[in-house]
């Protein structure tokens, strides 16, 4: 059984590495003949973005003011060579009270693909990450139920990106090696993947990345696959060297606008799938324990705003809902999450493009009902 | 079971493999669509399928060289893309 399971992976290994070699070298040669000029940037540039968002959470038995999320960024860009950093305030670590991450630096080939070595804030499993993030972006106060332990990862290591058309499909790839997420043994998580920290657990590498494809033009419909695997998430030398980890998951996102709604809506989906080797795990008492260790997390989303309306109030306003559902393994003692599903209904004043006032009224299994009252901005 | 599980992965694998190895093959850096559409069609397009698109007086002309290169990496624009629309922009 092993040695069926290695010779898997090095198949999915070799696969992806012929997924990168196949997109990114016929994309590279393509520059020579293309007649589009390349993409021409100024000399030295530097901005400074930020994000902050706060607000209450108010349940039948409480009502509380949550930690602000204040996040810098600086970006630095010399020709083709892009720096970003990322420096957050962390209230909930009072020995740590000031988070780093992402910190990077890109190189764009002339043929537009890009290449990036650092830390990255979030693989882009999905558009998860991307979507709902930054307070400024989210429509709602929280994201989707599951998605911090099932799908949004940083690490550290080499990403490509590139993409192209067909006609007037669009097609992106993003491929990337990186250290790998960590398997949790802790008694309250195990079984759990960890971030990667500073320092690498194993010698393995997490390889993958997303496919994704925009077929209309007119529309900006986009769906997308991601997969990352790795051979071993355990650590080196301990009972669970060896033992391998898989994430995919499959993504839909289009944002209309609807003239005859007089305004736009947006529809996301997506759909996570974790799988984990099963081992023995000890629980607190020390009995050892296993367990089969797929889990899946999915949401949906949709949202409209009249943004055409002719009462300036009403096309600042949106509406929305999102439902989202975590299907964890039966044998897990995981403390932090179990299966479940979340309601989210939320109505959103936007005063401009990057500040939000938002009310979610949060529906979960095994929590009290809370409406959120949160702002965001992008500074 | 794990041998079930694997082969569901290696078979989405195979098709991503294949499906890209053949979409690439044919690739170009733009569209004819892509090449008609203006910098401010393509301006509401894309920054609108994630968030609401930031008017042209948001930032200066330098800035907005750096934030179509970030917005590059999170977005994953094609060149034409990017330049069409900080040509607008910078407008």
């Amino acid at each position: 059984m092993i040695n069926k399971k290695k010779y898997l992976g090095y198949i999915i290994n070799s696969g992806l590495m012929l997924w990168l070699l196949f997109t990114a070298i016929p994309t590279l040669a393509q520059t020579n003949s293309s007649t589009t000029p390349d993409f021409k940037f100024g000399d030295t540039h530097f901005a400074l973005l930020g994000e902050f968002g706060y607000g209450a959470d108010i349940t039948s038995n409480s009502t509380s003011f949550i930690s602000p999320d204040l996040g810098l960024m600086p970006l630095y860009q010399q020709g083709n060579f892009f720096f970003e950093a990322g420096f957050g305030a962390n209230f909930e670590d009072p020995a740590h009270p000031i988070g780093i991450g992402p910190i990077n630096l890109s190189y764009m080939l002339p043929s537009g693909i890009l290449i990036r070595a650092g830390h990255f804030d979030a693989l882009p499993l999905g558009r998860m990450p991307r979507d709902y993030d930054p307070p400024w972006i989210n429509p709602l106060a929280i994201g989707p139920r599951g998605y911090d332990n099932f799908g949004d990862f940083s690490d550290f290591g080499v990403q490509v990106q590139g993409g192209g058309y067909i006609n007037d499909m669009q097609l992106r790839t993003y491929f990337s090696v990186t250290n790998g997420a960590a398997l949790s043994t802790d008694p309250g998580s195990a079984g759990l993947l960890n971030e990667a920290s500073l320092e690498d657990n194993n010698k393995a590498k997490m390889i993958g990345g997303r496919v994704s494809l925009t077929p209309f033009f007119s529309s900006n419909f986009e769906v997308g696959f991601s997969d990352y695997y790795s051979s071993n998430v355990g650590d080196s030398g301990s009972n669970f060297d060896g033992i391998g980890a898989n994430m995919m998951a499959i993504d839909a996102n289009v944002a209309p606008t609807v003239q005859s709604l007089k305004g736009f809506i947006r529809v996301r989906g997506q759909i996570n799938f974790v799988h984990v080797d099963k081992t023995n795990y000890m629980n607190a008492n020390g009995n050892s324990y296993s367990f089969n260790n797929n889990s899946t997390a999915w949401y949906g989303l949709l949202a409209y705003q009249p943004s055409m309306s002719s009462s300036t109030f009403f096309s600042n306003v949106m509406t929305s809902f999102m439902l989202s559902h975590t299907n964890t393994p039966k044998g897990a003692n995981w403390d932090e999450i179990g299966t479940g599903t979340q309601y989210d209904v939320g109505l959103t004043y936007w005063f401009n493009w990057r500040t939000n006032l938002k009310f979610d009224y949060d529906i979960q299994d095994k929590a009290d009902n809370a409406l959120m009252i949160h702002v965001g901005l992008q500074l | 079971m794990y041998k079930r599980k694997y082969s569901i992965i290696l078979g989405f694998l195979v098709i991503a493999v294949v499906s890209t190895m053949t979409l690439i093959a044919g690739c170009a850096t733009t569209s004819p669509k892509t090449e008609r559409a203006s910098g401010a069609q393509l301006w509401a397009q894309k920054c609108q399928s994630c968030h609401n698109a930031p008017p042209p007086s948001t930032w200066n002309t330098q800035q907005w060289d750096v934030v179509i290169y970030h917005m590059r990496i999170k977005a994953n624009l094609t060149n034409k893309e990017a330049q069409k629309i900080v040509a607008f922009l910078k407008q």
